[in-house]
This record gives C-alpha cells, structure tokens and sequence, in this order.
C-alpha cells in the first residue's frame, strides 16, 4: 500500500476522482501535468521511433533514390513545422492530403461502397426467415439513405422512406449508446480494481 | 515558383496513388514504397507541429497571464520538459522514461477517461427523456441493448438477448451500411476534390 | 396524497449529482469485492474470432495490429492478452505493430511478459515494430515494402538481422491480420488493408464503435468481430483462458441495471413534475 509505485498511481487517480465532488485546484493541477506528459511522450515517439529510423537509413545510403527522394518531404515538412504559412510548408500539406487521397480512392470503393452494396443485394422474400431479414435490411438501408437526401422535399413515399430512415438511425444510435455506455463502465472498472485490487488488495 | 508547383504535383501524386493500386508489377510497388515514406515522414511533421503549437499556446499563456493563470501552463510545460528529457535517455519500460509513463501518465490517462462513467450516468439521468417517438425508439433499444449484454439481464429476460441481437444484426446494420455507403461516396468525392486541387491548401482558398 | 407521492417522484429530478456518482462507485466496487465468474452464450462473431485463432498452425505468422493507450487499456488489453496467449500456445509466430503513439510502452511490455511467460525468443517467435505516424502509410507499407517505413524494429534492431522479420516481404507472409483498436484504426484497416492482404482479418474493438462493424462481418470485408468487455469475456471463455474480462463482467452487470434504473426513475420524475405542473391544484 505505501509502495511508491503504487501509491503515486493510486494518489493521482484519486485525485483526478475529486473533480467529481467539486472542482479543486488539486484536479487541474494533475490534469495539465497528464497533458504536458502526453504531449511530451507523443513527441518522444514519434521524433525516436516515427522519424529518426528511417532519416538515419536513408542518411547511411545518400546516394540511393529512394534516399534523394526523401530530401523534399523533409524540407517541406520542416518548413511546415515552422507554424508560419510559407509556401514549401503548404506543398507538403498538399502533398501529404492528395497522396493520402490517393491510397483512399480504391479501398473506399472498394470496401465501404461496393461491397456494402453486394452485401444488400441479397435475395429477399417473405417465405423464409433468412429472406424476410434482408429484406428488412434492404428496405432500411435504402431509407437511411432516404433520410439524408435533400435535394427535394420529402412527401409521399419520400417522406415515408425518410421516416423510416429515421427511425431505424434511431435505433442503430440506441445500439451505439448501449455499447459506447458498456464501453465507459468497463474503464471504470479497470480504475476501480486497480484501487481495490492491486494497491488495497482487497480483491484478490 | 512553388505554388505553380503545387497542384500539379498533387494531380501527379494522388493519380499516382491510386494507379499503384492496380499495378503489381515492381515499379507500381517501388513508387508505391516512395509514396508511402513521404506520407509518412509529412504526417510525422504534422504531428510535430501540432505539439509545437501547443508548446507556442502555453508560452503565450505564461508570458501574458497573472501569476495564478501561469500556474497550469507551466506546469504542462514542465512536466513535457521532463518527459522529453527523460525520453533522451532511453524509451524503454526500465528507463525513466518508462517509469514517468507507468507510474504518472498512465494512472492519469485512465482516470481521466474513466470519469466518462460518472457524467455518462448523471448525463442519462438528467437528459434521457421519452418526449418524442424517435427518442423512445433510441431509448427502448438502448435499454435492450444495455440489459442483453450482461448475464443479469440474460437471467431477468431470458428473450432479451434475441431481441438485442436482431438490432444488432437487423436494424443496426440496415443504418450503419446507408451511412457507410454515404461515407464512401462523400469520401471518393472529397478525394478527387483534393488531388485535382479544388479544394485543400493547393485550391479553394482553404487550407 | 397521490399528489406528494408524485411531487416525491418529482423532486427526484433535483438530486444532487453527487449522489448519482455514488451510487456508480457502488455499483462498480461492491461486485468487485464479492467476485463471481458466470458463463455466456459467445456470438456468432466472437466464435469466429476465435475460430480464425484455432485454425492456426505451427509456423504460421499472425500480424497483431494494436491502437490503444493507457485511457483505453482496461478494455482491449484483455483481448490481446487472450489472443496472444493462444498464438503462442499454438507455436506460430507474431509480428505486433502498434498504431497509438502514447500505448507503445503498454503494448510492448504486455506482450514481452506474455512471450517470457510463453517460453518465446524475440526476432524468432515474434518482433515488436513500434509505432510510426499515419495509419494508411503503415498498413500500405506492410502490405507491400515493409522495411520502406520499418527500418528498424522498436528496440532499434536491423529487421533484416532478426530471423523472424528477415523473412518478410509483404501480405503474402501472414497467415492472419488481427487488429485491436479503440479508434479509427479499424476503420482504417477495412479501407486500406483488406483489398492488400489476403489474409483473414479478425477485429476487436472497443464498445463504442463494435456495433458500427457489424456490417463488415455481413459484407465479408471482416472474419471475426468482438467489442468491449462482454466480446473480450466471450473470447476468454472460447479460448479456455478464463481472465480479467470474464471477472469483471459482474460489476458491469450491476452498472448496467443501474444505468437502466437511472433511465426509468429519470423519466417518471419528469413526467411527475410535469403532470404537477399542468395540475391546477
């Protein structure tokens, strides 16, 4: 319990806890000192392991192309850490956006596109089970597609499908909510065994 | 000169990128390695340079500030310093890098999203209300969904985990495939838009 | 007296807050104390999950792709410990990348006590890459040029002197993706990884985002799927290893009932106070 690797964790998360009974300088305090450490252990990462490697291969073999090609991102992304806008630094942002585009344009067709749309065009029916469910689906998938389409006033059967879309949005959200809720408790959990178990052993 | 530079080699890269896509001969894989290592190296800078920002925010804080509002920023500014020095020294687990991270960061990481569950609680209490049929849906599935995945709920409504796995499979899927589906098309769209330099820090007057 | 049995109801609305996390902190610690396993029924997903898992053979190589940090640990740690446990015990290899600059440390040192606990050597049974900015790139680069973004792995070796990663030259290696993300990461995976690799890619999430993936197991785009706590408790108990998320899964019962208890006492104290609103008297 007074193990200093343990009562330091402990002493920090109970004081992150005390937020909850009323604001503190105690809580504000740890809360920019896991800020700064965040920050710190991100650029730490990234410089050491996300950087470094691979600029110290490339200086290692300067007169491979692959090396030489390098040369630009690196000025421009330098140039782009400047933090002033200045025209070698907006070159590396567009660099960096159009090919990240570029990787994009065959997975997002690929994947959430067609292959979303296969997945749909399934048969349907009313005599099975299997069937009766992908129609469901198909209808409701249409109608959430419904639901964001503005290019005219939805009435008649616009209007019914974009409430049906509705509704089944709402639905799915419920289903996140429930999730994303489970998601929340479960880190609480973690704190708390971490508290009871590891420094109070109370829990084996 | 460069600005003249910048669409043009934005065309010339993302077409690039999407070709390679469709060329495994060796050169299609070679340019796609080049690609690869400037995204990388460009998305690393970017990080940098929101860190730095950062660094820039709390200077500013602590150089304009009254004495108790300069507390908090040079607190966050210390305690990255000792990280970063810390990090000079090594960054594996037995190094004091390893022991700011395991003993300071982490319990601080955890607590803080743990409080999620305290405000998500207080939160459904307060907000959660039944006052038009769309939200009694999104409450009614939310119940289900919250009581079928513990054992609990299983043992007190032995049906509900049937029900909570047609939302799941049925409805949820109906939803999340439209709003992929939608996804995927506003996503291709902003791609082009972006390689062809109508919009993004080369076109559009945007950055 | 029906009225000031609804005005009770309907002061319940102004209670302190304080008292609503109380009785959070109570429903999360006191099952803790008295801990009790109970056995599920595993989806349909997570038995495939664990199937992709089961049907590994000696030799075979498994890609782990990890996004998480110490905020999220609590819920993806025991997946990975379930998942990691079970390749090793299959004798097949691991190469773990990790895709959240502030977990690096976590990751590693929870699968380098699991290899130690397993009998494995590093750069034969399994190599730890790092982590290395932008998703996309690294996933591409896995695929097809892995030395152009991993040089070195994270402990500074030549990937090419390690007889594990020396063998590597892209999708055609692995025998098997896994990916564990708390965020964007497996959205990244589907769009960028499954057209590259051939592999079966199997994927467990955090809870937050599990029921948005349900339609990649429908498309096929994914094999396994499992999320949150209750999915890592359901892999736990396939895989024979019975751990932190099976145990913890008491607690999250009793928060669970009290969230819904929360739902319904909140919205009668509504409705009370505002039955007693339009009432005249």
């Amino acid at each position: 319990m007074l193990d200093p690797a343990l009562l330091v964790p402990a002493l920090l998360t109970l004081g992150v806890f005390s937020i909850l009974y009323r604001e503190n300088p105690v809580f504000r305090c740890i809360e920019h000192v896991g800020l700064g450490m965040a920050a710190g252990y991100a650029l730490v990462t990234i410089v050491f392991n996300g950087m470094l490697p691979r600029l110290v291969a490339a200086a290692r073999h300067p007169g491979d192309m692959a090396a030489v090609l390098l040369a630009l991102p690196l000025m421009a992304g330098i140039a782009f850490t400047a933090l002033r806008r200045n025209a070698l630094g907006t070159l590396g942002v567009t660099i960096a956006a159009a090919i990240a585009a570029g990787f994009a344009v065959p997975g997002l067709v690929q994947n959430l596109i067609l292959e979303q749309m296969r997945a749909t065009m399934v048969p349907v029916g009313l005599s099975s089970d299997a069937g009766f469910d992908s129609l469901v689906i198909a209808v409701c998938v249409l109608s959430t597609m419904a639901y964001f389409s503005f290019t005219r006033e939805p009435r008649g059967i616009r209007g019914l499908a974009a409430i049906t879309g509705l509704y089944t949005l709402m639905i799915s959200f419920g289903a996140s909510f429930g999730y994303a809720a489970m998601s929340r408790i479960t880190l609480l959990i973690g704190r708390f065994l971490f508290l009871l178990r590891d420094w109070l052993h109370l829990v084996n | 000169m460069l600005r003249a530079l910048t669409r043009p080699l934005a065309i010339l890269l993302g077409g690039a990128a999407i070709l390679v896509y469709f060329v495994p001969h060796q050169a299609g894989q070679w340019v796609e390695a080049r690609l690869v290592d400037w995204l990388v190296l460009l998305q690393a800078a970017a990080l940098v340079a929101g860190i730095l920002a950062l660094i820039r925010r709390q200077l500013a804080r602590v150089r304009s500030g009254s004495l108790s509002q300069r507390i908090y920023p040079m607190l966050m500014l210390g305690s990255m310093a000792a990280m970063l020095i810390a990090g000079l020294f090594g960054t594996t687990a037995a190094t004091a890098f390893g022991a700011l991270y395991g003993s300071v960061l982490q319990p601080i990481q955890a607590s803080m999203l743990s409080l999620l569950a305290f405000y998500m609680a207080s939160a459904v209490f307060r907000s959660f209300r039944l006052t038009s049929a769309p939200a009694t849906i999104l409450l009614i599935s939310a119940l289900v969904v919250l009581l079928a995945r513990i054992p609990l709920g299983e043992q007190m409504i032995p049906r509900i985990s049937v029900f909570a796995t047609w939302i799941i499979r049925g409805p949820n899927v109906a939803a999340t495939r439209g709003l992929w589906i939608g996804m995927g098309l506003a996503a291709v769209a902003t791609a082009f838009r972006v390689i062809l330099g109508v919009q993004g820090p080369s076109g559009g007057g945007r950055s | 007296m029906r009225i000031s049995y609804l005005g009770l109801l309907a002061s319940l609305s102004r209670i302190d807050r304080r008292i609503i996390y109380l009785l959070v902190a109570c429903a999360v610690a006191l099952p803790l104390l008295a801990a009790s396993t109970t056995r599920l029924i595993p989806a349909e997903e997570s038995q495939s999950f664990h199937r992709a898992i089961a049907q590994l053979a000696e030799g075979e190589t498994v890609l782990l792709a990890v996004e998480y940090n110490a905020g999220t640990a609590f819920e993806l740690e025991p997946m990975v410990v379930t998942l990691v446990e079970e390749v090793f015990s299959r004798n097949a290899r691991m190469v773990v990348s990790c895709f959240d600059a502030q977990g690096v440390g976590l990751v590693e040192e929870t699968i380098a006590e699991l290899a130690a606990a397993s009998g494995k050597t590093y750069g034969t049974d399994w190599v730890f890459l790092g982590y290395r900015p932008s998703a996309p790139g690294v996933i591409i680069s896995l695929a097809t040029a892995p030395y152009a973004v991993f040089p070195r792995d994270h402990r500074g070796n030549s990937l090419s002197d390690l007889p594990l990663s020396s063998s590597l030259s892209g999708y055609a290696d692995y025998q098997l993706v896994a990916v564990i993300a708390s965020g964007t990461t497996a959205q990244d995976w589907v769009i960028y990884g499954t057209g590259r690799f051939h592999a079966p890619i199997i994927v467990g999430l955090g809870g937050g985002i599990g029921p948005t993936f349900q339609s990649f197991i429908d498309a096929r785009t994914i094999t396994g799927l499992i999320a949150g706590l209750r999915g890592a408790a359901e892999y736990e108990q396939l895989a024979g290893r019975p751990a932190e998320a099976l145990r913890a899964l008491s607690a999250q019962s009793t928060a669970h009932v009290l969230l819904v208890l929360l739902i319904v006492v909140g919205n009668a104290s509504f409705f009370a106070a505002r039955w007693l609103e339009r009432t005249p008297y």
